[in-house]
């Protein structure tokens, strides 16, 4: 299958979320997915500013696009997070809502060094790509527009469902 | 990789309707305390509040939670938080979170102006 994935690093700072905003921005616009921008953007953002903070150390994004669009956080916290209630008006509370509201999984993967915490888009089928596009070419016409199933070859995901 | 960074832009102007606060740039939590700030500082004035987000390119919960702990600041005082113009993203987030559902959202500054000039007429 033909996959892509880029990594990035960041300290652990108020300035990460906007600099893996960035990141993603570009990665994406490259690969030719501005239609999961808003949504990826956004998740990611919650995904940093959690990590950096209630985790530890420096923070790892890695964006996978495959059959789906995976964005995934590394910090070196060993807490997991977990989805709280909210009522409408309290202060905090909702980032993790709104990751689970705008992907189509998520979930948090422990490692020996910390957690991953990650989302997943399905990549809606595409309409005929526009020809004044002059971008890189769209990617290989998607097979299958489903994920395979939790974890595929990768580390087996946990999913965490709302406290 | 690493550009230069967005920051946010603050505008504050007092109209006879409202203090008007505008944004441009993005809301997160880098730039949140600035906004958290400005608008502590207008609620003392003791007058109703509209946040013009029309220029808002991006806003995440951090900047939610600005927004929720000055609008129960406002309506502690028996004053009003009003937001207008939220680009689709900034929607989005807003609408997610439900917050569409207990503050007012109008569509441009001016009718956001219209709509505390007909309250106060009527």
């Amino acid at each position: 299958m033909d996959e892509r994935t880029d990594t990035c690093t960041l300290a652990a700072s108020p300035q990460a979320p906007a600099r893996a905003r960035q990141f993603l921005a570009e990665r994406l616009a490259a690969w030719g997915q501005r239609d999961l921008l808003a949504e990826a953007i956004l998740g990611l953002s919650e995904l940093v500013t959690n990590a950096f903070l209630h985790g530890g150390g420096d923070i790892t994004v890695v964006v996978t696009l495959g059959t789906a669009l995976r964005v995934a956080v590394h910090d070196s916290g060993a807490g997991q997070p977990a989805v709280r209630q909210y009522s409408s008006t309290a202060t905090t509370g909702r980032g993790l809502h709104l990751v689970d509201s705008l992907s189509d999984r998520w979930g948090t993967t422990p490692d020996g060094t910390g957690k991953w915490v990650w989302f997943e888009q399905d990549l809606v089928a595409a309409a005929p790509a526009p020809a004044a596009d002059a971008g890189e070419p769209p990617a290989a016409q998607a097979s299958p527009l489903r994920s395979t199933g939790p974890g595929g070859s990768g580390p087996k995901l946990v999913r965490r469902d709302a406290a | 990789m690493v550009g230069k960074l967005v920051q946010l832009n603050i505008v504050r102007e007092s109209l006879p309707e409202a203090d008007v606060v505008r944004v441009s740039g993005e809301l997160d939590i880098s730039s949140s305390p600035a906004l958290r700030e400005e608008l502590t500082e207008v609620a003392r004035g003791g007058r109703n509040v509209i946040l013009d987000l029309a220029d808002l390119r991006f806003m995440d919960s951090t900047g939610l939670s600005v927004i929720i702990a000055a609008l129960k600041r406002l309506r502690e005082r028996s004053l009003d938080l009003l937001l207008c113009a939220p680009q689709p993203p900034v929607r989005r987030t807003l609408e997610i979170c439900g917050l569409d559902e207990i503050i007012t959202i109008r569509p441009t500054e001016a009718d956001t102006l219209d709509h505390l000039r007909s309250l106060s007429a009527g």
